[in-house]
């Protein structure tokens, strides 16, 4: 058995024998179902893709808008409304957040599946009831850091000398936020979001599990529950492309939106 | 080993189906469609030599293939074969095969397709293959197209309760076996792994005069999580759930909308502390006594098992036909274990309690056993080990003196076998004793009849529960939960277990380790013993 998995050769050309693999695409056989495990990673990784985005499609809108306008309103009433019901969202941990929404719309309501069941052959699309408890829960999640962070630029920015020159101008406040002040103060809060782009997309485990959505981190856990190292390095591997991706293109972001990076003195 | 586990699985009702009946109609109604959750994980497979692996896959395997025979209140009941008679020496096993069973392929079962799966049962290191290890596959043969003759390498009275044990029957030179097809009451119409499987009904299976198969369509949903399976139960996506652990019988007493349904006893899980009689301290009989009596077991029972198990014995396989009922109960009685140590000379002995949260209660019962054994001065300290890695090492299993065990139900006979003498693949207890326990193993391997099976059998618990380092102290039921309008899905055979990673153990043999009890389905099995 050792012979046939190759653990009699030294660890080191073992994991050279794995990169020179997986440079060309091959994986390996995953230890507990014999399937290969680029097979059982794109099925679950899609499937966590699906999620990722659809939370962010939500995530990405609310966190800008609510943040440009709670930061235009930095400590009034408004401001402190919605900064403090979002920073309270994020106090709860997911696995409440998900245990009310199901208790609420399930249980109660019974308007959407508690169970993010997807039947075989079945991709999340087909059924996209099922993505709504996830995406609430992961949105509930992340809203606040970036919401706060998009408010805190946005409030700087809004203080500029620039913005205070554009309003003695006379350039329309819609203008003003639209144009000066939501692009300088989204610079800050891009890399946080970049963080949860790859949270989101890289499979979010507690959402996974509490509602039993068939998705990546799902798999890390039972991989790894199981020792199933193919699969776990494989999964490493896509979350380490997929964090390295998303803060490149954060970084090749922030330049785009603020001028002043765009065209160095 | 088990083909592990504990009931609650449900691998369905007589002839493996699940009628949608009302409580009102004692007898089941035709028709409708039920969808089910239970454990699945990334070994599901279609293959029935790993169907005992998986919970998911157990139950759809007990749905697709027929068995030889099954376990009912822990007796043998013939379905594919029909009868099964062993030679005067229990050395040589005959099998009738039962006539007029079609697969659902069209072809008839004969002699050789059964021989053809017990010989690749084996051969595939399939858990339930591992109990049926001695069969001597070089001279077993089909004699003629109903009869199969079973020479075994050693003797054993016994047999029958192995074949009778989740032995799936596949056509005769299948080659591809994730593609094998059966002979039960429903075929597999569309699955992938990690999500469902639907079964639909055969019009043409053999038992169908006992009323099955009897829904349309049946789903059997993969849910990993336990706490997802009861939301989709209590949400009405599920219309029966299996594994929901032991909290659910507390939270969801008084819910209309639901039944939570326990396992016959015979199939409950025992909890024990194991004391390998080999290791210092516990070679002194008198330390093995007084750990056994220092144990408040009722509190246990209360405590651990939420008030739902039982109290255990010492002994494995309560409640089964041969369980010996006439053996007293071991006391809690801390100043007489107090007294036994300060006769062994080991006032003040200080122990350390090999554990893990593997399975339900291990982890619990022995920080609860702490103060217990405190009281009979005995210094207990708890050595916690993640669960994936607790059986990952087996001669650290064998050199612990002190550890927590589950044992999953088996036929009694074969769980002797399993844990004790000098033979057994797990013997976590040691082979010290291997002068005293192993004559009265082999004479109960040797007894043939009902009558001389029971009296060796007896035998060996008396001696277990005397000599033996098992402290087995409570017995946990498993858990499932039926929608209010689910009726007649009964556990059967042994399966609640997600078993996972193989390790290498003794040959032949294999340990199935299970994922942290948290994603877990209440009482799991830690291993599915012989591979």
């Amino acid at each position: 058995m050792r012979a046939e998995l190759g653990l009699d050769r030294p660890a080191v050309i073992r994991y050279l024998d794995w990169l020179g693999h997986v440079v060309r695409g091959d994986f390996g056989v995953s230890y507990a179902s014999g399937r290969p495990v680029a097979d059982v990673v794109a099925d679950r990784f899609g499937n966590s893709l699906v999620l990722g985005l659809a939370a962010l499609a939500v995530l990405v809108p609310l966190a800008v808008g609510l943040g440009l306008w709670t930061g235009l309103r930095a400590g009034r009433r408004g401001d402190r409304l919605v900064s403090g019901t979002a920073l309270g969202l994020a106090a709860v941990p997911e696995f409440v957040t998900g245990a009310v929404l199901m208790l609420v719309f399930a249980g109660g309501l019974g308007w959407l599946p508690a169970v993010s069941l997807l039947g075989a052959g079945q991709g999340p699309l087909d059924e996209p009831a099922v993505l709504v408890l996830p995406v609430l829960t992961l949105v509930s999640v992340c809203l606040a850091q970036n919401l706060r962070l998009v408010r805190a630029g946005v409030a700087e920015a809004a203080r500029s000398e620039a913005v205070e020159a554009a309003r003695l101008n006379g350039v329309p406040e819609r203008r003003v936020a639209l144009r000066l002040v939501l692009p300088a103060g989204l610079g800050p809060a891009v890399p946080m979001l970049a963080r949860s782009a790859t949270y989101l997309l890289g499979g979010a485990l507690v959402a996974e599990s509490l509602f039993g959505y068939p998705g990546l981190a799902a798999l890390l856990v039972d991989a790894t529950a199981s020792r199933d190292v193919p699969v776990v390095q494989a999964v490493a591997l896509l979350g380490a492309a997929l964090a390295v991706t998303a803060n490149l293109a954060a970084d090749l972001a922030v330049p785009l939106l603020d001028p002043v990076q765009r065209h160095p003195r | 080993m088990g083909i592990a586990a504990g009931g609650a699985l449900a691998a369905c009702g007589g002839g493996g189906e699940e009628p949608a009946a009302t409580e009102a109609s004692a007898t089941p109604r035709k028709g409708g469609k039920l969808r089910a959750a239970f454990i699945g994980g990334s070994a599901e497979s279609t293959d029935p030599t790993l169907a005992a692996n998986v919970g998911i896959d157990y139950v759809r395997a007990r749905l697709v293939w027929d068995t030889l025979g099954e376990l009912d209140g822990g007796k043998a009941v013939w379905r594919l074969a029909e009868s099964v008679e062993p030679n005067a020496d229990a050395t040589k096993w005959t099998v009738r095969v039962r006539q007029g069973v079609t697969f659902s392929d069209g072809r008839q079962l004969t002699a050789k397709d059964v021989l053809f799966s017990l010989r690749t049962l084996v051969e595939k290191r399939s858990p339930q293959g591992g109990f049926i290890t001695h069969l001597d596959l070089k001279n077993a043969r089909a004699k003629d197209a109903r009869t199969v003759e079973l020479p075994l390498t050693m003797p054993d009275g016994f047999f029958d309760l192995a074949l009778a044990h989740s032995m799936f029957v596949f056509p005769d030179g299948t080659k591809d076996l994730t593609k094998a097809v059966g002979s039960g009451p429903y075929t597999l119409k569309k699955w992938q792994a990690g999500r469902s499987g639907i079964l639909v009904p055969r019009a043409d299976y053999w038992d169908g005069d006992n009323g099955g198969p009897y829904l349309d369509e049946l789903e059997l949903v993969s849910v990993t999580d336990a706490a997802a399976r009861l939301s989709g139960l209590k949400s009405g996506q599920f219309g029966y759930a299996g594994g929901l652990g032991l909290t659910a019988v507390r939270t969801e007493r008084g819910n209309d909308a639901l039944r939570i349904e326990l396992p016959p006893k015979d199939l409950w899980v025992d909890l024990t502390l194991t004391m390998n009689r080999g290791l210092k301290p516990f070679t002194d009989e008198r330390v093995v006594r007084a750990v056994k009596l220092a144990l408040d077991r009722e509190s246990l029972v209360r405590t651990v098992t939420l008030g739902q198990g039982e109290a255990g014995n010492d002994l494995v396989g309560a409640h089964q036909p041969y369980f010996d009922t006439g053996i007293a109960q071991t006391a809690h009685d801390p100043e007489q274990a107090k007294k036994l140590l300060s006769e062994a000379g080991a006032d003040g002995l200080a122990v350390t309690i090999r554990t893990s949260n593997y399975d339900y209660g291990t982890e619990e019962s022995a920080a609860a056993a702490v103060p217990m054994l405190a009281k009979a001065g005995i210094k207990a300290s708890l050595d916690k080990v993640p669960a994936a890695d607790y059986y990952s090492d087996f001669k650290t299993i064998l050199g612990t003196p002190l550890q927590t065990a589950a044992y999953h139900p088996n036929p009694l006979p074969l769980m002797i076998r399993t844990y004790y003498g000098s033979t057994a693949p797990f013997p976590l207890t040691g082979t010290k004793d291997a002068a005293q326990a192993d004559p009265l193993i082999a004479a109960m391997n040797r007894a043939t009849g009902e009558k001389e099976r029971a009296a060796r059998v007896a035998d060996v618990q008396e001696y277990l529960h005397e000599h033996g380092g098992d402290a087995l102290f409570a017995r946990v039921p498993t858990v499932s939960g039926a929608a209010a309008a689910t009726h007649g899905v009964k556990p059967r055979g042994y399966a609640d277990y997600p078993s996972r990673a193989v390790a290498a153990p003794p040959p032949g043999w294999a340990l199935v380790r299970r994922p942290p009890r948290s994603r877990g389905c209440g009482p799991n099995s830690a291993w599915t013993g012989p591979r």
